[in-house]
């Protein structure tokens, strides 16, 4: 079973992928409490749905799991699951807990 | 306003655009009726953000190419899904008003950022046209991609709503787009 460590490497991964983008003076800080999308994030549409396919992808390659993090699911929550690396963590982990 | 986001380093991998507000304008006047070119705005302010385009509109055939996307503010979206909710809104015209089964377009490959969003939108790869386009100095492939209505629905729609959701809290919405047909 997939670890929030190993999830939390995942989205850092992603984030980086967008640093690999970005001026070196728009880096993204990347940690646990990264904003990821919501008000005070410096991501838009476009580079959150670079982040959620890199982890879709990387939880199917590295580990798997067929996960869809953009769903119905996602709008039940009384919190978004984008709105940083720790709620995005705790997502992935919740939906791939029963796979 | 839309000349200089047509020549900002973001609409680098677009066509190249006109170079001078005469040209812009005339370009804007010329128009045909088988399209239409909205400007996006924040729906809290009015703020003008971006455009985008449903042209090539065939009633027959019923099919249109979403195109002439671009985010021409982009400090002002961080954080708010004004792409998400500009494209759910084209589509809605072209699937749900216009009643077309198809958009279409392409994609240069050198642009993965697009390439991913329309892929994870429901777009479907459907070919590849080489050296098509000769952009920032070189020439590159296209990527031709293709939505049916059913894809829409099944695939689109869920994501989009999902995306839309996760900037509820943001303090600026975007609005119906501004209708420059």
């Amino acid at each position: 079973m997939i670890t929030g460590s190993q999830i939390e490497a995942i989205i850092f991964a992603a984030l980086a992928a967008l640093n690999a983008e970005r001026a070196p003076d728009d880096q993204i800080e990347i940690s646990e409490k990264t904003l990821l999308f919501g008000a005070g994030s410096r991501l838009d549409s476009l580079q959150l749905v670079s982040l959620i396919t890199d982890v879709e992808v990387a939880l199917n390659t590295e580990h798997g799991l067929e996960v869809s993090l953009a769903d119905d699911r996602a709008l039940e929550r009384s919190q978004s699951p984008y709105t940083t690396v720790e709620t995005l963590r705790d997502y992935v982990l919740e939906l791939t807990q029963g796979t | 306003m839309t000349l200089r986001w047509r020549q900002a380093e973001r609409a680098a991998l677009l066509n190249r655009g006109a170079q001078t507000v005469a040209e812009q304008a005339a370009w804007i006047a010329a128009r045909p009726p088988s399209e239409y070119n909205f400007v996006i705005e924040l729906l809290a302010t009015g703020r003008p953000v971006g455009m985008l385009s449903l042209t090539d509109i065939d009633l027959v055939h019923r099919r249109a190419e979403p195109g002439r996307f671009l985010i021409g503010e982009t400090e002002a979206v961080q954080g708010i899904p004004v792409a998400v909710e500009a494209m759910k809104l084209l589509y809605e015209l072209a699937f749900d008003r216009l009643a077309l089964i198809r958009v279409y377009g392409t994609v240069a490959a050198d642009n993965p950022l697009m390439l991913k969003w329309q892929k994870y939108l429901g777009m479907k790869e459907e070919g590849r046209l080489r050296s098509h386009y000769f952009l920032n100095g070189r020439f590159q492939d296209a990527i031709c991609l293709g939505l049916l209505v059913a894809e829409y629905r099944a695939v689109t729609l869920p994501r989009m709503r999902a995306l839309i959701a996760a900037g509820h809290a943001a303090p600026d919405r975007p609005s119906d787009s501004t209708e420059n047909r």
